[in-house]
């Protein structure tokens, strides 16, 4: 079974973080700390200037990775690739923007599967453009990860989900960036449902969770749960790893 | 959707198909074909298209595997595509490199490799392989959409359809042929590169636009507006003593600085927000550099009921307060970005964020033709209103068309706005100025053709300034709106095909153009078109005494007075 698949097997436990955020060492052992808190699927953001999907917390986040360390693409996936070296279970995914990619897809696709990442999710590329994502996903062996957005119309993800059959389905589940916010949306499960109507893909369920009942509310009625703002904002309040992880394992509920 | 067409016999139809964004050229070696090129030609078409990603894909019919292998060592194509039973029983002579295997309905060789080869079916039933693979054989622009919906095709692989007579490929017919297929860009650039989240709404703007924008109705209360509210039709002026200055005999201004708010942005504003109340949405936001698009966008919105919040970097709150004060009176709320750089760019980020949490009842009023699709669009039709204007004066003044048509290009608004109506005549030489800022260096200029570097920002594919890890660059200019790292999408094909040519003026060559004009004309520019009267003042000497030129003077140079003033770039002296 993939390392996704097994992820999802008994709900999955998604966590992001901007890669390079604090540095590479401090990066891979705040990654490493999640997994400790009981993450099994983790989302390495590699930062942009431009982040247009971002809220304020992870803008920061990639603006201290670039700025103050220079963090690259190259150096993203050398943090995937000292995670991965220390835990060979954890699944990973990489959050990227379209254009710190965009010169090489083919390449990028290939450094990614050889840092030992999972998965890819391309956040400005929508299906009408993701063509040849796929395309070399499936040539090295990596799950193109494709969002559903809460205004993605029933036609649409038939269309978008179509021939799909590994990875898992990231439903963003607010309007608006990335942030935290107070409550989960009314129509969450009606649009799940929608979603499962076309697809056998898990689904994990993100945007705006911020503390433990979102996340076992979430848990419910999805496959997965994804918290992203909540934890950078941790980092930027500078926590060390042994409290990352315990913010971690109380947000799941896992000790 | 992967665009391969076949039978290119001449390099320069090769170089513009390539320019176009056409992603595979066949070269027919067969000899019973009338697209049947020789090894010379061959050459002569390689070399064409080496600067574009376009690969070169020889096509062979008749010949032998020796052969084929004889020709590909002469030329070093990039793609193998081999037809009939001959050349496919050599296959296995070509794992090297990637391959069109064309479908016989027999079962694939197992040498194939899914990572680089593709299959191509012409008249037999395609089938599910997990190759990438092209649709072939009688398409054209009136059958493809049909034939793409019904088979979900890789590519689409085309020859006679794009054709005026056998083998003769016509280049119109090719771009025809592109709209349908990539029907969100301009040749190789534009496109809709946003989260899914605004794909619906973009989707719902593209309804908006041709059931209610291209409405008589609309465009009767439009043009209305324009000239009883914005005071159109401009003025065609010309200029014998800035001409005589600089060894000319015939420069006209089109004065798009006599507008109500002073610069061409209040066509495409107004157009807008009159679009988003027809489409029932009561609040616009707006992006703002040097506060131009701001003020437009305010004043549409004054005038019109709606609400309006204008996104402006922190940086150029500080240095157009003028402009903020402007809007402010006008009821806009004005929010400083202080993220990034804290300019334009930020300014159009913050936008963005805005717009995914709030379409269902706010427009995004975007000021330039730029942008996901179909922003490029409607802004270029509402400031097509410019060269409409511009020709029929020139034409009642001058007695023809110009020869040269010059305009400043920040996002490329008032280039596009005057540009389209002379687009159709290839005498006519049609010429955008960036800004070169203080230096040649990324971060120096806004010259996004300079660098020759594509990439993608805010939603479209174009030439943007970024740096060697793809994140995009600092940019300078002394006028705030060509002070932008990216460049509109037409633009980018005008330029790519050849149709129209960039070049830069520098800061101080701007300004000295603004002195000029200001002093022999009683015409203060802004700083924007000063780049493009800098621009004529640099090649006159250059150009024959009698050549014709209108120049689009976007703008008025009020706005930038006090900066420049305060900064102490041009003088006033009792």
């Amino acid at each position: 079974m993939s390392r996704i698949n097994t992820a999802f097997a008994n709900k999955a436990k998604v966590a992001y973080l901007t890669a390079g955020d604090g540095g590479i060492a401090k990066s891979v052992e705040n990654f490493v700390a999640l997994v400790k808190g009981g993450v099994n699927l983790l989302e390495v953001g590699i930062p942009y200037s431009d982040p247009v999907a971002d809220g304020p917390v992870i803008q920061a986040a990639m603006e201290r990775a670039l700025k103050e360390h220079n963090t690259t693409v190259d150096t993203s996936l050398e943090i995937v690739s000292k995670i991965r070296s220390q835990d060979n279970q954890v699944a990973i995914i990489l959050f990227t923007y379209y254009n710190p990619i965009q010169t090489n897809l083919a390449e990028f696709i290939r450094k990614a599967k050889d840092a030992g990442a999972d998965g890819v999710l391309v956040v400005d590329l929508p299906y009408e453009e993701a063509g040849e994502l796929r395309h070399w996903c499936k040539v090295y062996g990596i799950s193109p990860i494709t969002v559903v957005a809460p205004s993605t119309t029933q036609k649409r993800i038939k269309t978008i989900l179509a021939g799909l059959d590994n990875g898992f389905v990231y439903y963003a589940c607010q309007k608006g960036t990335t942030g935290t916010r107070d409550g989960l949306p009314e129509d969450l499960a009606t649009h799940l449902n929608s979603i499962r109507e076309v697809t056998k893909l898990p689904i994990a369920v993100g945007f705006g969770v911020s503390n433990s009942q979102m996340v076992s509310d979430i848990l419910k009625v999805a496959d997965g749960c994804v918290v992203g703002s909540y934890l950078v904002k941790q980092i930027a309040n500078n926590v060390t790893p042994a409290e990352l992880t315990k913010i971690t394992q109380g947000l799941y509920n896992v000790a | 959707m992967l665009v391969k067409i076949c039978g290119i016999r001449e390099p320069e139809m090769a170089r513009k198909v390539a320019a176009s964004g056409v992603d595979f050229i066949g070269l027919l070696f067969t000899s019973h074909s009338p697209r049947q090129i020789g090894i010379a030609t061959a050459k002569e078409i390689i070399a064409a298209v080496k600067d574009y990603p376009t690969k070169v894909v020889g096509v062979f019919f008749d010949e032998t595997p020796e052969k084929i292998a004889e020709i590909d060592k002469e030329l070093n194509l990039d793609v193998i595509q081999l037809h009939g039973d001959l050349p496919r029983s050599g296959v296995s002579n070509f794992t090297h490199k990637p391959l069109i295997y064309v479908a016989d309905g027999k079962p694939l060789p197992e040498c194939l490799d899914v990572a680089k080869d593709f299959i191509l079916y012409e008249k037999i039933e395609p089938e599910e392989t997990g190759f990438r693979w092209f649709l072939a054989g009688g398409l054209d622009k009136d059958n493809v959409s049909g034939l793409i919906d019904k088979y979900a095709p890789t590519g689409v692989d085309l020859s006679s359809g794009v054709e005026i007579s056998r083998g003769v490929k016509d280049f119109a017919k090719i771009r025809e042929f592109l709209a349908v297929i990539r029907p969100t860009y301009y040749g190789a650039y534009g496109g809709m590169y946003v989260p899914e989240l605004l794909i619906e709404p973009l989707k719902d703007l593209i309804d908006a636009v041709k059931t209610i924008m291209h409405s008589p109705e609309f465009q009767a209360e439009y043009l209305n507006l324009l000239k009883n509210f914005v005071g159109r039709p401009t003025a065609l002026t010309e200029v014998k003593n800035f001409a005589k200055a600089i060894g000319l005999t015939s420069v006209h201004l089109k004065r798009e600085d006599l507008t109500h708010t002073g610069a061409h942005k209040i066509n495409n504003a107004l157009g807008q927000c009159l679009l988003a109340k027809k489409m029932g949405k009561p609040r616009i936001i707006a992006e703002t550099g040097a506060g131009q698009h701001g003020v437009a966008t305010a004043t549409a919105c004054a005038m019109l009921g709606l609400e309006c919040v204008v996104y402006m970097g922190q940086v150029d709150v500080e240095r157009q307060a003028p402009n903020v004060a402007k809007m402010r009176l006008l009821g806009a709320k004005v929010v400083a970005v202080t993220d990034g750089s804290a300019t334009l760019k930020d300014a159009v980020n913050e936008a963005l964020r805005d717009w995914a949490a709030s379409y269902e009842t706010t427009h995004y009023c975007l000021g330039t033709a730029l942008g996901p699709y179909p922003f490029p669009q409607i802004c270029a039709e509402f400031q097509a209103v410019i060269g409409r204007e511009a020709k029929a004066q020139y034409n009642e003044q001058v007695g023809s068309n110009p020869d040269m048509v010059i305009a400043c290009v920040g996002g490329g608004s008032n280039a596009i706005g005057v540009f389209q109506e002379f687009i159709p005549d290839e005498k006519i030489k049609l010429v955008g100025i960036e800004a070169g800022g203080y230096g040649v260096k990324v971060g120096e200029n806004a010259a996004r053709f300079q660098s020759g570097k594509l990439g993608v920002l805010h939603g479209n594919r174009t030439y943007v300034l970024q740096t060697e890890d793809g994140q995009i660059a600092d940019t300078h200019s002394v006028s705030a709106g060509l002070d932008y790292a990216a460049v509109g999408p037409q633009h980018a094909d005008l330029y790519a095909t050849g149709r129209a040519h960039y070049d830069v003026a520098t800061d101080e060559e701007a300004l000295i153009a603004f002195q000029l004009l200001t002093r022999t004309e009683g015409i203060i520019p802004a700083l924007e078109s000063s780049h493009a009267l800098a621009y004529l003042m640099k090649v006159a000497k250059d150009l024959p005494k009698d050549c014709k030129v209108l120049v689009n003077l976007s703008g008025r140079g009020d706005k930038d007075l006090p900066g420049l003033l305060a900064r102490e770039l041009v003088h006033v002296t009792n």
